[in-house]
Parts: structure tokens; sequence; C-alpha cells
């Protein structure tokens, strides 16, 4: 039993530790708090469903449409509507991010319904023995996919002139003019990619959860959570406190209920921001450049 | 430049006014209205459109008639819906708003008895008569409500039809689990499972209760796998029973039935399972093959037929539920000849028959002393009724799965 809770926990922490990192990230560099990162997530979670409900095509093929979508929506908000706020107070941003979570959830209503749809593959409920252990595919997958992204997006941004003028960006926004960076530019792209990891997510959770409209609300408040446990804008930060998270909740579901695995998790936050504000591998300056 | 800069407002101005001064006097025409609050997002954004469907399909139906009849006057029915978004509190609110601002005469209830515990306490202070059929919890009734009833089974019952059918399934199984959310039906309905199945000598050998959206079952099904339960049963809503059945499946916990105290007749829940759906059992309140009739529809087909026609999708029984409680609210209106919440009432505690939903005879704690419930199980992909045997379309299989 013991086993079979690290897995689960791990398991389902790869997939918040992934839909964590693009809102970390946008956080981080730009301060803006993402309240549609649930919706996009949801976006990319029906862009899969649609593809695979109209061309049997699997999810995990999909992922590179739905970072697609997903990019052009978020990097057109940032460039349309955020960026005009970013010379004003960041609460806007919250603002206006919250209005636009209700208009996305409310159109994909209009068009979908709210029947719950769902991803049946050949291999979804399926699982393999591992000793003691049962390991579904799905979720195993989903975990490898994730990672693997995460480590993919932490190379583009440490290895690649575009990651670096982001990097820059958010450690000195001023001085990285004088490099011949244009911030806004940067905040556009930062936002499409953090948008684009919402959207693998997306894909990612179609595969595991019913998908419904509304089906963003049940991650924001991890995301959350989770962004400020690893570290604002630290890439390593989300995925660890993802994995961390992940396995809170497990261990406090089979410990004391699983009406207890929310209270412990938000408990632990607390004592973070109590002990260690920066998150578990934040620095303290990143992310708080004004 | 003054005239341009003051022109938009103008014009704004005599829109506003052509607007009121055009409006059609709503005292001319004599008009019923009824306020809804319910859930159009949120949680139960699915249930409770099925459920004001269901209204607004007795509206419709009723006002093709001629309207509610009450002296020598016609009532047009008019639906007064707000969204409460799933939630209790946004509910109340906006039922006090019904009252007060949109002064309606009478209240179809909302979605889940989570949310008409909220709202039934402001209905019941104002006198509002409150037809809501999909509020079964039974704690709801046993505080002297006077205006508040239910034409639906109540929800401590919800599992019994399966734990009465697994009573006499060959072998009998001898262990349950019993699992659901943490929410005011579905603990009824896990409570009264409880009680019922220990009253029939089946030990429950494992329970839990997760939080409402919780997105992961696994550690339940893990605590489910340890048990091992010859049967599991489930109290919860149609989201987490999907993510229930698959949790069960990927750890490959394989009791011999599952039973649900949802409907496993919703072709969604059987599309988002897919083949995992197959033989799990559920209880429901309708199928459009029952055979009661009224004044609107002959029997249970069609209804399920004109719904299909107007709405463009099937009813599901929160629909039937919903367009049978208006049927029943015209009765009592009409058995009292008047749109007094009070007199109404009283006619509700004297009026007895049928809806193609169900027979009705109401008692003075506002519940259905004739509602019912039957167990459906998907076999071969399509649900059927399988229990009470008199009812029953196929025989139920047991176990319930290869």
């Amino acid at each position: 039993m013991l086993g079979q809770t690290i897995v689960n926990g791990l398991l389902l922490g790869g997939l918040y530790a992934i839909a964590a990192v693009g809102f970390s990230m946008v956080w981080g560099v730009m301060g803006v708090i993402n309240m549609a990162h649930g919706a996009f997530i949801m976006v990319g979670a029906y862009v899969s469903y649609f593809v695979f409900a109209t061309f049997g095509i699997d999810p995990f093929l999909s992922v590179p449409l739905s970072m697609a979508v997903l990019f052009v929506l978020g990097y057109g908000v940032q460039r349309l509507l955020l960026n005009r706020l970013m010379r004003t107070s960041l609460l806007l941003s919250l603002v206006l991010t919250f209005g636009l979570d209700l208009v996305l959830v409310n159109i994909f209503l209009l068009i979908f319904s709210a029947d719950l749809r769902s991803v049946n593959t050949f291999y979804t409920s399926r699982s393999f023995a591992l000793g003691p252990v049962l390991i579904p595919y799905v979720r195993l997958a989903v975990f490898v996919f994730a990672l693997a992204l995460a480590a993919g997006f932490y190379v583009f941004l440490n290895r690649t002139k575009a990651g670096q003028a982001i990097l820059a960006t958010a450690l000195d926004k001023e001085t990285v003019r004088l490099m011949g960076v244009d911030p806004l530019k940067v905040y556009a792209l930062t936002a499409g990619v953090g948008a684009a990891l919402a959207g693998a997510a997306g894909s990612f959770a179609s595969m595991l959860f019913p998908i419904s409209p509304s089906m963003g609300i049940t991650f924001i408040g991890s995301v959350f959570v989770i962004t400020v446990l690893g570290g604002i804008g630290s890439i390593e930060g989300a995925v660890l406190a993802g994995l961390v998270y992940g396995l809170i909740q497990a261990f406090a579901a089979s410990l004391l209920g699983v009406n207890f695995q929310e209270i412990v998790a938000f408990l632990i936050f607390l004592l973070i921001l109590v002990l260690r504000p920066q998150g578990l591998l934040g620095k303290r300056f990143y992310g708080e450049v004004a | 430049m003054l005239k341009a800069r003051f022109a938009p407002l103008a014009a704004l101005a005599m829109s506003v006014l052509a607007l009121i001064a055009g409006a059609p006097d709503a005292r001319a025409q004599n008009v019923l209205k009824i306020g809804v609050a319910i859930s159009q997002s949120g949680t139960f954004v699915r249930e409770g459109e099925f459920l004001r469907d269901g209204y607004q399909m007795w509206a419709d139906k009723a006002n093709a008639a001629g309207g509610v009849k009450v002296g020598d006057k016609n009532y047009k029915v008019e639906l007064v819906i707000y969204d409460d978004a799933s939630q209790a509190q946004t509910s109340a609110k906006l039922t006090e708003k019904l009252i007060t601002e949109d002064k309606v005469q009478f209240l179809f209830g909302p979605y889940s008895s989570g949310i008409a515990n909220a709202t039934a306490a402001i209905s019941e202070r104002y006198k509002i008569l409150t037809i809501d059929p999909m509020a079964t919890a039974n704690n709801l009734f046993t505080r002297g409500y006077k205006y508040f009833f239910c034409p639906a089974a109540l929800g401590n019952t919800g599992l019994w039809p399966v734990v009465l059918l697994l009573n006499q399934a060959t072998p009998k199984p001898a262990t349950m689990a019993i699992i659901g959310p943490d929410d005011l039906f579905p603990n009824n309905n896990a409570v009264g499972a409880k009680e019922k199945a220990e009253e029939l000598g089946f030990k429950v050998v494992y329970t839990a209760k997760y939080p409402k959206g919780a997105p992961d079952l696994s550690t339940v099904a893990t605590g489910v796998k340890s048990a091992a339960p010859d049967v599991v049963l489930a109290s919860g809503y149609s989201q987490d029973s999907i993510l229930l059945v698959k949790a069960l499946r990927e750890l490959q916990v394989a009791p011999k039935a599952i039973g649900l105290a949802t409907a496993v007749a919703v072709p969604d829940f059987r599309s988002a399972l897919g083949p995992a759906a197959e033989g799990i059992m559920g209880v429901d309140y309708w199928a459009p093959t029952l055979t009661y009739s009224d004044r609107y529809f002959q029997n249970s087909q069609q209804f399920a037929d004109e719904f299909q026609k107007r709405f463009g999708h099937a009813p599901q029984y929160h629909a039937a539920a919903g367009a049978a409680s208006g049927i029943i609210l015209q009765a009592a209106i009409e058995k009292a000849q008047s749109l007094d919440s009070t007199a109404v009432r009283e006619a509700m505690l004297q009026i007895s028959g049928q809806t193609f939903f169900t027979r009705y005879k109401f008692m003075p704690d506002g519940t259905n002393s004739l509602a019912t419930l039957f167990v459906s199980q998907i076999i071969d992909g399509q649900p059927k009724s399988v229990f009470p045997t008199d009812i029953a379309q196929a025989p139920y299989r047991y176990p319930a799965f290869k």
C-alpha cells in the first residue's frame, strides 16, 4: 500500500508539475498571475479530445497541436490585452485574466455544452505490475512526457537566445532594452510559451480526467500552491514542488482520509510561506523586480 | 464640436426612452411567474441544465394549451431563470431576489440537496411554495418546512434498489464497500445504503468520503483494493463516478458488481467510460419505458420524443422530474383555484394522481409517499432496467463483469 501510494502521488505530481511550470514562468517573468491558466488547460484538453474524437489521433500525438493553439491564444492575449496593463498596476492583470477565464469557460460551455467527455484509448485504465505495485500505462506515459517537456523548456530557457532574452527581461527589464531586446515582445513570447505548456498539460489531463468546461477549476488552486511552493519563476522548483505536492496529497489521503488531502497540502504551503517564503528553489530576487 | 461630443449620449438616451415607452405593459396579460435559481455553470451545470429544460418543457406545454386556468383567467407561465453557479450562497441570494424583486409567485428548486438546503430556508421564510424534485436529502424534510415539496424518492433510499438486488443475487456477496463524495445527497445515500445493507446481512468492510471536486481518486481505489470487498457501491455524481470507475480499473480492483447512486443511463457517462461501463449498475428515477400518464403525456416515451424535438437531445431523469413538477404544481393551483402559496400548499396535500414520471400523493412534510426507484445495468452497451423484476427489461448480470 505504501508503494502504491508513492507511485500514485509521483505520477499525478508529474501532471501537476507541467501544469504549474507555465504559470510559474509567467508570474516570475512578468509578475502576471494568470487566473485563466486553468481555462488554458481546459482548452488544451478540448483540442486533444476533438482531434481524438474526429480523427482518432492519440492525445500524446496531438500535444504539439494543442501547444500551438494555446501559444497563439496566450501570445495574442498578452500582446493585445495584457501588454497595455504592464505599465499600470499589475493587480489589473489579475482582474483581466479572471475575466478572461470566465469568458473562455462560458464560450466552451456554449459550444460544447456541459456534457462530460473522455478520451478512451486502447491502453486507458490498463496497468502493469511492478512488484507489489500497479502502474497505470496512461499515468506513467503522462509522467514521462510531462517531465521531458519541462526539461525541454529548461533547455530552451537556458540555451537559446529567445530563452536567454526571457530570463534577462525577468532580471532587469530596463537594462535589457540596452541589449536590443523589447520587453513587450518578450512578455508576449513568455505568455505564449506559458500558455503552450498549459495546453500540453491539458492534453495530458484529457486522458486522466473527465473533460468539461469547468475542469480548469481543479487545477488553478493546485497550480498556485505549487508555484509558490517551488519558487516563483523557477522551473526546477515547479517540477520539484509538483512532485512533492502529489506525494503530500497521496500520503495525506492514504493516512488521514481523502478529505484531508487538500487541508494537508495547504498547511504545508502555509508552513513554507512562513519558514521559507521564496519557496523550495526560488531565489530571493528573482521575479521580484518591479 | 459640442454637438458631436453629445450626439452618442443623446442617441443612447433616446433609445432608452424608446425602449421604456415601447415596452409592453405586463399588467395587460395575466402572467404566472415562477422563479428558478439553478446551476447553469459550475460543478452541477449538466444536471442543472437538464432540470431547467424539464421545467421549461412543462411551461411550454402549459402555455400551448392556453396557460394555467384560475377562475376565468388564463395565466401564461413565465419562468424567471438565474444561474446560481452551483453555489448554495448564490442560490439563496438569487431566491431572495426572485421573491422580493421579481415577485415570483412560486419557485422551482435548484439542483442538489446541498443548494436546496440554503434556498428552502428562504422560500419558507417568505412562505413561497417550492417544488424541487432534485433535492432529496432526508433532513430537508425533517425541519417542519411547510412550503417545500419533492415529488421524487428521497436520498437515503438512493442505493436501496441495488442493495435489494444484491440481496437476491446468487451467490450472495458477503462484503461491501461504500464510497462517495462528502456532500449532502451522497452522504444520505451512503448512510441509507449502509443501514439497509447491514440490515440484510452484508458486511461493510470499507467506507470512504472524498472532497466533491477531487480530481484524483487513486487513493480511494487503493483503499478499496486493500479491503477487497465483493461489491462496491458509490454514492456520488456522474463526474466523480467516472473518475472512480477509471481509478478502480487502473488499479485492477475487480469487485463482482459496482452499483452507482447516479444514473448509468446518461449517454455521456457511458461514452466517457467506453467499454469500462459494461456491467455497471445504477439507480434510475425514470426511463422512457415507464407507462404512467397525465394530461400532457400519454406515457414517458411521448415525453422523451417531444423533449428530443424541442431541445435536440434525449431527456434524462432530471428533465422528466422537472416537467412532472410543473404538472403537479399546475394540478395544485387548479385545485386551489388561487395563486396564493398558502392555498396552493393546502391543495398539494389534497391532490393525488399520476404524472408520466411518477404517481404522487404528498405528505404534510412535503414528501411523496408514492415515489419509486429502479436499477439499470449496462448490458451490451445499453442501459436496461433490471430490478425490480416487474418492470425489468432484461435479467440482471451477476457477477457483473467477465
